[in-house]
């Protein structure tokens, strides 16, 4: 049997989850320092890729990364292929599984009790080392749990990933495609292979999740 | 060393206007819950804006609504120590304070804060965490990551309001103490009149964003002017009263005529009498004497408040009376029960809104 599709998902996965994780604190960490209208429109924006159907998803990075759009050419020049390449998996893995980062993350520097925040301020402590030594510390149940999230639903992608990336076996075809075309060229055992080993992953993650947030809590 | 604030910022509820000057001493701002005296502490620190007015320290403007002056809350030397300490829970006491000098080599950096734990008495705390320690180890640690900066002056946000009771004593000494070497200014806020009474020099009374009354603690509490400085330094008793002549009044709430030692003023105003001072009439006790029925009695461990009426009053008046003068049979006697009481002229006190 061949296992590509699974390593094609696992290396999305995990190249957005990176991605997703870094991008998705950062605008936490941005969006908790804004305030009413300001604040409202750029959560609004990082949430949308959570609501919005995939397929819109992967049309605006078609339109970001083609090569007719404007990262894309850029990139071109500089020889890295988004549409069409493995890297078109993780570009789509990422902008899904980013805003279950952002959302976890940003509830979790909610909770930090403000005067933390301000005596940091007070005592002349830098906005980034308050982030990186005060904050993220604080929020790393909020952190683990949004990442593991990310991880999950970065391997169920399916739709931004065929706009953008295509089904090209061997090379972008993840799981869930991998299903789908299975399932649609009728060979339904297949289908049902991929389908056992994709919920059997993403149920140990969680699982596993839940297990290590347990663990946090009785201490 | 000195503090100039004059600031006024829109809150919820009303408009905090708030403008003192402060030199080298711990001044005292009281005021309830709510009534905007933490929220100029954080105006002082750079944690909040207010909309207009400016704040020097020790003549350096840090704000000015009118020359756009905003300085960032590290570079304004205050030290701020916060009703819940705010230490950084996820890191140990030598921690927090290290990473206060963060901008220093790591040698000094580590020097300056053993030194530093030394002096605050907390070096076998180094290595725990804040969620470990008590509230009085949390309150020198804090209190020690302030001082490592050098601050020009001092706030304490109500130190003790989350202390038990018990040991909130001890830990005021403590406190007293270890700001006694400060030369700067200490703002002090608190909702206790007690707390300030003791450990400040001046006060000033906040309600509703205004101070209603300034001066040194014993001049503010002998005579607090105003009908809510009156109320926020303990007066129970407060009403309006008509002047019937050059030192007497007539009190309808509570249906009586009082003479003053001092005049009254021509204009007709309040009132106030503190429980402490009315008495039990004795033989020598010509004026302000009246019979009053108790109406009701609540016994605390070492006092009892007793509040009395003569017939056609309205309002009760509240009295307080120490169990351990001599007048511990008082507990058992029913209400109803009639007393002669005395309300000494020198303890009325005249105030305005």
């Amino acid at each position: 049997m061949d296992l590509t599709p699974l390593y094609i998902s696992l290396r999305a996965s995990a190249y957005a989850t990176v991605f997703a994780f870094i991008l998705g604190t950062l605008a936490a960490w941005g969006v908790v320092h804004l305030q009413g209208k300001m604040r409202a429109a750029a959560d609004g924006v990082f949430t949308l890729p959570l609501v919005l159907p995939p397929t819109v998803l992967g049309f605006f990075l078609l339109c970001i990364f083609g090569t007719k759009g404007f990262l894309g050419q850029v990139l071109l020049k500089t020889g890295i292929r988004i549409v069409f390449d493995w890297k078109g998996t993780v570009a789509a893995a990422t902008v899904v599984a980013f805003p279950l980062v952002y959302r976890t993350v940003r509830a979790s520097f909610e909770q930090i009790d403000k005067s933390i925040l301000d005596a940091a301020r007070t005592l002349g402590i830098s906005e980034w080392k308050t982030f990186v030594c005060i904050m993220i510390p604080l929020a790393r149940p909020g952190i683990a749990a949004g990442t593991i999230l990310a991880f999950t639903r970065a391997l169920g992608e399916f739709g931004a990933t065929l706009m953008l990336a295509g089904d090209i076996p061997g090379k972008t075809e993840t799981i869930p495609i991998a299903i789908w075309s299975a399932a649609y060229g009728g060979n339904m055992e297949r289908a049902l292979l991929w389908v056992v080993i994709i919920v059997a992953i993403s149920f140990i993650t969680i699982t596993a999740m839940n297990i290590l947030g347990q663990g946090t809590k009785r201490k | 060393m000195s503090i100039d604030v004059s600031i006024k910022k829109k809150l919820h509820d009303f408009t905090l206007d708030i403008s003192f000057s402060a030199g080298s001493e711990h001044m005292g701002l009281l005021g309830a819950s709510g009534c905007g005296k933490s929220m100029t502490l954080k105006c002082i620190a750079g944690i909040e804006k207010p909309d207009s007015g400016y704040i020097r320290i020790n003549g350096q403007t840090v704000f000015d609504s009118d020359a756009h002056i905003n300085i960032k809350p590290g570079k304004r030397g205050c030290g701020f120590l916060f009703q819940n300490y705010a230490l950084f829970p996820s890191m140990t006491i030598a921690q927090n304070i290290e990473l206060v000098l963060h901008r220093l080599p790591s040698e000094e950096r580590k020097k300056k804060t053993e030194e530093v734990l030394e002096q605050f008495g907390i070096t076998d705390l180094a290595d725990r965490k804040s969620p470990e320690l008590s509230g009085g180890q949390q309150q020198r640690a804090a209190l020690a990551r302030i001082m490592v900066n050098n601050p020009e002056i001092i706030m304490l946000d109500e130190p003790f309001s989350a202390l038990d009771s018990f040991i909130k004593q001890q830990i005021e000494t403590n406190l007293v103490n270890m700001i006694s070497d400060f030369k700067g200014t200490v703002l002090f806020v608190s909702h206790n009149r007690d707390e300030i009474y003791r450990i400040c020099d001046n006060i000033a009374v906040i309600s509703d964003g205004t101070i209603c009354r300034r001066g040194t603690c014993r001049d503010v509490f002998a005579d607090p002017q105003t009908v809510d400085a009156a109320r926020l330094t303990g007066c129970k008793n407060i009403a309006k009263y008509k002047r019937i002549g050059k030192q007497s009044i007539f009190i309808k709430d509570w249906n009586i005529d009082l003479h003053t030692a001092r005049d009254v003023p021509e204009k007709n105003g309040y009132v106030g009498i503190r429980a402490h001072y009315i008495r039990e009439a004795n033989q020598y006790d010509f004026v302000n004497c009246y019979t009053f029925a108790v109406k009701q009695r609540r016994n605390s461990p070492f006092d009892i408040s007793e509040y009395i009426a003569i017939s056609g009053a309205s309002l009760p008046i509240e009295r307080k009376i120490s169990v351990d003068s001599g007048t511990n049979n008082i507990e058992d006697t029913a209400d109803g029960t009639l007393e002669k009481i005395c309300i000494p002229p020198e303890s009325i006190l005249f105030l305005v809104e």
